[in-house]
């Protein structure tokens, strides 16, 4: 518990003309990501003469391939490369350690502000004048970070076991006792959590608890969760966007409802302090925040930057109302997050 | 009377010496102990001491300024903490009774009685240790699941039953699907005490009228129980730390056990970063419960060795026949081998050939495609992860092997001084999670980059195996080399031989299927091993397992399961060379 | 006859203790060129210990050993010769033939040691499996043997090393009765042929009469007596080893009267007069006398001094001889007879008991 209490005071350090998403229209949802192609290829140059840009990303390989071909594309001459860390808190771990043992890190890292901010509190991120690259304050709400993309949190349903009718329109649906023993959640509470800055931390608890009275099947991950819609096994769950659509694209009977609020985390890219080519790792940050980055990285991944009105997500998005913690409250969020966890693991209904 | 085995070759050990030779001599005694002991404090020591630092480092990294004992306190003071350790017992012990009983069954069957085609038999009986467990988990799941479970949908058909009567996410089908897993180790420990069982004890309780119930109850069952018992104690502390099926399966019932909430710790903490001071607190706990368990296995495979039924003379195993229970057995067995093997494996062939994650039914089999086993071949990191996992299963078996002969020769036969020391060190890893030991040899391997490149490289996980399976190994080498009576090398000794020479003449050959079943073993293990691999994921060292996970957990089960059948047939097959192999040793061990 | 062994104030403590079975406590004998010599005792007395000392497999904890005049070990002056290097061989108690090995090259491994050449090795093999009987079976395989071919096998590897000294370690112990004694002639026989020095361990004191030549009665880790077959049989000097080796009544007795080469003693039933003492008398004495020495006669045969006359209490009967009891002044005292002559229960006798067997011995007549 105290390290989460401890994220609480550096959470500000985030603080830097950030942007409280939650409570914006998707219509003013744009953010200036501009930077000139001069700029990039002032990096380019840079970075070419500190050879291979190293990335830490949890994408699966085969995604980061296609990104990985579209940034040598537009940089020709420059190498990219992908170290998949397999999610949860390893990149943070992997920057930890690595930083600690004077080993080369990587350039770049993208992942969640909750595994950000311990990394700033140990002073292991670069600052970096995003604004003289060209990003405004939406896109980079901090010296360290810059928005990539968003994990977007969405209902899913068998659509052959179930009609769009019978189908969840909210998240409130989702508690009706139809579902009972038939509904699957992940075992982290970061959607939920997230949907605690639009309802606040009572409500949200209030809310898990009931769904625990609906016996959900909890997993760890949501890409077996959207399997397990797809095989039936589960018919409707709360899940996220990007990790239904691989049984999607395949033919699968999976079908998203975006409910309101709709609960997203963003995924920040930073620098590391001890980054053997930090010219790299900022020019890979600024490409993937222009449009042309950003479709690439969308079309490999299924996750979008909302702050780019060409990306699916943007449209998804488009008319609804998202639910976030500022980056700012990241520690505030973790303590939520640890509390809904347990609640979630335990499956109690009081 | 009987010999004393006491220094035995060690009595010879130093060279002769003139008087001022003397202190030399016995440097020269120590230096095998030494260099040995080592190799294992670096592979072992190293990992629990930085585990161990880590748990009073405020921040939870081991290079982390501070002291704190406040992860301890969070862990035990956590009023969820004895329901954890009540799960983690339950699961325990519950999945070792499973695999002991079945193994127990399955061992006396195959070697005391006349069971048909035991040959047969006895290699099929190993196939289940060629299933990652993560996939047997999968499986299961689509086999037992409440509502699309294969089976529960043919039970709740032909029974009109209401509500499906199996549930694998629960507290019993984790046990189940573990201790099936477990069932070739526990045979593999037990088979063989009973082959070795003196047939003059069964002979002599028939000529006393004892039927064979009896035979077994009171003859052959409290004869083996030393060895039952520390089957029990080593399938006990494996239980403990296995992370798998608890992981894959205990999620959706809501249990937790101890190597879940480690994982839970280090990847799905919401604090952004691992809490490994609460890991090492934790393994704390794992380390000296373990460290217990290890002692009282200590002891009693010492007394099995007491109950020694092998004399220096030459006898043959009888079987028992087992009469009109005969056709009752064989059905025993079958059934056995479509529960561990048949039923799991086919519901992965099924899903191997499908698009996305379907039940098993006639319509959905017009989705069936080979798409997923195209792309072993074409993806260019299945052909990498595949060769990268020969190379570590090869090396680590290689250097298990070895070092487990060393270590079991050095303190069971010459009793160097120190030997107990290095005999406790092999086997003190089977403590260490092995998601720990990845996190300990990420720290190492930083550190020590300058001068040991192997980070991020596919060494590193050789390194991290050799530790995880050392304990194995060097149960099993020791066994077999106090079964083997001192007087075979001692008569080397005094034919004139030296030490090299009576280690190459006679007790490597007599070695020889041990090693092989050693070897075999750590291979097969090191192909499907994946809480360290996943750990030590870097650059250049993806392995079979890490991708079967990469594709689970990103939602590509199919490809999964075709990787998975591919695993399963490869594994197949070193199965059957091992079973070639160690026959050919049978003979006369 | 030149000294092939010697044995110094051997020691051996074990782990925690001295008191545990199995030590050697300053056991000191020796042996000469080609002479059988048997280490006897009950199982814990050390002989095996001892034996396994001299071949080097267990390092003594003090004492010195010299084989074949070079000292291989010594306690004070740091000396310890590996095993290899010591001109012994050995035959283990559980013949130790390797199983993965055909006979041949169980033999073969001694040479194959001293990497000789591969004709001379087959040549030598073949004559010493000829002297051991096991022509012809040189290519099986050692586990196919019989326990009799096994126990020839161990013999033949230690009998090809050559060496001047060869120990034996209750060689005969697994076989049965019938193909024991048949190997403990050949044994016996093939030991003089090759004219090497035995040393070997047993607890049957009738194997050790009729191998040795000369026999070390060990007990609790020390040597109680040695001595030829015959002097241990019939003029032991401790209690221990008349009770050990042959059958023997043990009297408490106290000296009435010495006389120059006879000594009276009285015994609880009465009193005798002994020709057979140790030079050494302790404070304790002990009179033995063997039954089948004592001479039976009719209550009215004439006294002629060394009698005694008491009743037939029981009988034992065995065809060839036959047991009695007999009660001699409220004692039982043993006696055994042909059955030329039996007594019944009841009869009244004479005991005849010549002061050549009625032997003297130091040490109480405690079990």
């Amino acid at each position: 518990m105290s390290d989460v209490r401890r994220l609480t005071s550096v959470g500000r350090l985030l603080a830097g003309g950030l942007l409280v998403v939650f409570g914006l229209l998707a219509g003013s949802l744009t953010a200036v990501a501009d930077p000139s192609s001069a700029r990039l290829d002032q990096l380019a140059a840079q970075a070419a003469k500190a050879g291979t840009i190293i990335w830490y990303e949890s994408s699966p390989d085969d995604q980061a391939a296609k990104i990985v071909a579209g940034f040598e594309q537009r940089f020709p001459g420059l190498k990219l490369e992908h170290v998949r860390d397999t999610g949860g808190n390893s990149i943070g771990a992997r920057i930890v350690q690595e930083s600690q043992s004077g080993v080369r890190t990587g350039d770049l890292a993208t992942t969640g502000s909750s595994i950000i901010e311990p990394m700033i509190a140990r002073n292991l991120l670069r600052k970096i004048d995003w604004a003289a690259d060209g990003l405004d304050a939406n896109m980079a709400p901090s010296p360290y970070a810059v928005r990539t993309t968003a994990v977007v949190y969405v209902i899913l349903y068998n659509s052959s076991l179930v009609s769009e009718a019978q189908a969840p329109k909210n998240w409130l649906d989702l508690l009706d006792p139809k579902w009972d023993g038939k509904i699957g959640i992940w075992v982290r509470g970061e959607g939920q959590g997230a949907l605690a800055a639009a309802w606040g931390e009572d409500k949200v608890v209030d809310y898990v608890k009931k769904m625990n009275a609906r016996h959900p099947v909890v997993l760890k991950s949501t890409f077996p969760l959207a399997q397990q819609v797809a095989a039936g096994e589960i018919l409707v769950g709360f899940s996220l966007y990007h990790s239904a659509q691989p049984p999607i694209r395949r033919g699968a009977p999976v079908k998203v409802v975006v409910p309101e609020p709709v609960p997203v985390e963003t995924l920040y890219s930073v620098v590391p302090e001890k980054a053997g080519n930090p010219a790299g790792g900022e020019l890979v940050a600024l490409w993937l925040a222009t449009p042309e980055g950003g479709k690439v990285y969308e079309d490999a991944t299924d996750r979008g930057n909302p702050l780019l009105p060409n990306t699916k997500t943007h449209a998804l998005l488009a008319g609804h109302t998202m639910a976030e913690y500022p980056a700012a409250d990241a520690g505030k969020e973790a303590v939520i997050v640890e509390r809904l966890n347990k609640l979630i693991e335990s499956g109690a209904t009081e | 009377m009987a010999p004393r085995s006491d220094g035995s070759l060690a009595a010879g050990l130093a060279p002769s010496a003139s008087p001022g030779r003397r202190r030399w001599s016995s440097v020269v005694r120590w230096v095998p102990s030494l260099a040995i002991g080592a190799v294992l404090a670096y592979l072992v020591v190293v990992p629990i001491a930085l585990m161990l630092l880590s748990s009073v480092r405020p921040g939870g990294f081991p290079l982390d300024p501070g002291l704190t004992l406040g992860h301890y306190a969070s862990v035990y003071g956590d009023p969820g903490f004895p329901a954890l350790l009540w799960a983690t017992v339950e699961f325990g012990v519950g999945s070792s009774v499973v695999a002991l009983a079945i193994g127990l069954g399955l061992a006396w069957l195959i070697e005391r009685t006349d069971l048909p085609a035991r040959g047969v038999v006895r290699v099929l009986i190993l196939l289940p240790m060629a299933t990652p467990p993560l996939l047997m988990a999968i499986a299961w799941a689509m086999l037992l699941s409440p509502r699309v479970g294969f089976i529960n949908q043919i039970l709740t058909d032909a029974f009109g039953l209401r509500t499906a009567p199996f549930n694998i996410y629960s507290m019993l089908g984790l046990i189940f699907v573990q201790g099936l897993a477990f069932v070739p180790t526990a045979y593999l420990i037990l088979a063989p005490s009973f082959r070795n069982f003196d047939p003059s004890f069964e002979e002599a309780a028939m000529t006393s009228g004892a039927g064979t119930w009896r035979l077994i109850r009171r003859i052959l069952l409290p004869v083996l129980w030393p060895s039952i018992l520390s089957a029990a104690v080593f399938l006990l502390m494996v239980s403990l730390v296995v992370f798998d099926v608890p992981g894959t399966l205990g999620t959706p019932a809501h249990i937790t056990v101890l190597s879940t909430r480690i994982y839970y710790l280090v990847s799905d903490s919401p604090g952004g970063i691992p809490l490994y001071g609460r890991v090492g607190a934790l393994a704390a706990l794992f380390l000296v419960l373990l460290l217990a368990l290890a002692s009282a296995y200590h002891r009693l495979t010492l007394q099995a060795q007491r109950y020694r039924t092998v004399t220096g003379k030459a006898f043959r195993p009888r079987a028992m026949r087992l009469g009109r229970a005969r056709p009752a057995a064989i059905l025993a067995v079958i059934a056995y081998f479509l529960l561990s093997v048949a039923a799991p494996v086919a519901a992965l062939v099924w899903m191997s050939l499908m698009p996305y994650q379907t039940r098993i039914s006639w319509p959905a089999l017009r989705l069936a495609t080979f798409d997923n086993y195209r792309d072993l071949f074409v993806n260019g990191r299945v052909v990498a992860s595949v060769a990268h996992s020969a190379a570590i299963a090869v090396s680590t078996a290689t250097a298990v092997t070895v070092l487990a002969l060393l270590v079991s020769w050095l303190a069971v036969r010459l009793k160097v001084p120190g030997g107990r020391v290095l005999d406790a060190l092999a086997f003190a890893p089977v403590a260490i999670p092995g998601v720990m030991i990845g996190v300990a040899l990420v720290y190492v391997y930083l550190t020590l980059n300058g001068i040991v490149p192997i980070y991020g490289t596919i060494w590193i996980i050789v390194v991290a195996y050799v530790t995880q399976y050392l304990p194995f190994g060097s149960r099993t080498m020791s066994g077999v080399m106090l079964q083997l009576h001192p007087e075979l090398e001692e008569a080397a000794l005094t034919s004139g031989a030296g030490r090299v020479r009576i280690l190459w003449r006679i007790t490597l050959p007599l070695m020889w299927p041990a090693a092989a079943a050693v070897w075999i073993w750590v291979a097969a293990h090191a192909l499907r091993e994946l809480s360290s691999a996943l750990m030590l994921q870097g650059r250049e060292n993806s392995v079979v397992p890490t991708l079967l996970w990469d594709y689970w957990a990103g939602g590509e089960p199919t490809r999964a399961a075709a990787v998975g059948v591919g695993l399963t047939l490869t594994l197949v097959l070193i199965l059957g060379l091992w079973q070639a192999a160690s026959r050919r040793g049978t003979k006369f061990v | 006859m030149t000294v092939m062994l010697r044995v110094d104030s051997l020691t051996k403590i074990y782990g925690n203790g001295s008191t545990e079975a199995g030590g050697v406590r300053g056991a000191s004998f020796g042996a000469g060129a080609g002479e059988f010599l048997t280490l006897l005792g009950p199982s814990g007395c050390g002989k095996t210990t001892s034996l396994r000392c001299i071949a080097g497999l267990e390092e003594p904890s003090g004492g010195e050993i010299e084989i074949n005049g070079r000292v291989v070990y010594s306690g004070a002056r740091h000396i310890r010769v590996p095993t290899a290097a010591r001109d012994v061989a050995m035959v283990f108690q559980s013949y130790a033939i390797w199983p993965h090995m055909t006979v041949y090259e169980n033999v073969a491994f001694p040479l194959e040691a001293r990497r000789l050449g591969n004709a001379e090795i087959r040549r030598r093999v073949e004559s010493v499996l000829a002297m051991v009987g096991l022509s012809g079976m040189a290519d099986r395989p050692a586990p196919f043997l019989s326990g009799g071919q096994q126990q020839r096998v161990a013999l033949a590897r230690a009998v090809i090393k050559d060496a001047p000294v060869l120990l034996l370690d209750e060689p005969l112990s697994n076989l049965d009765a019938k193909l024991r004694e048949e190997m403990r002639a050949e044994l016996r026989d093939l030991q003089r042929r090759i004219g090497t020095t035995a040393v070997y361990v047993t607890h049957d004191q009738e194997e050790a009469l009729a191998l040795s030549d000369r026999i070390v009665i060990m007990h609790a880790g020390s040597v109680v007596e040695t001595g030829t077959p015959r002097q241990l049989y019939f003029a032991p000097r401790t209690s221990f080893a008349a009770r050990f080796i042959g059958q023997a009544d043990l009297w408490p007795c106290r000296i009435a009267g010495r006389g120059e080469d006879v000594i009276t003693v009285e015994a609880p039933w009465g009193v005798v007069h002994s020709r057979c003492f140790p030079d050494d008398l302790g404070a304790a004495l002990s009179l033995m006398i063997r039954p089948e020495h004592v001479e039976i006669a009719p209550a009215t045969a004439p006294d002629g001094g060394a009698s005694l006359t008491g009743t037939v209490a029981r009988v034992t009967f065995s065809g060839r001889l036959a047991e009695y009891e007999i009660e001699v002044g409220g004692a039982l005292i043993r006696a055994q007879g042909t059955t030329a002559r039996l007594w019944e229960p009841g009869s009244k006798v004479r005991l005849r008991l010549p002061p050549d067997r009625c032997v003297i011995v130091n040490g109480g007549g405690e079990a």
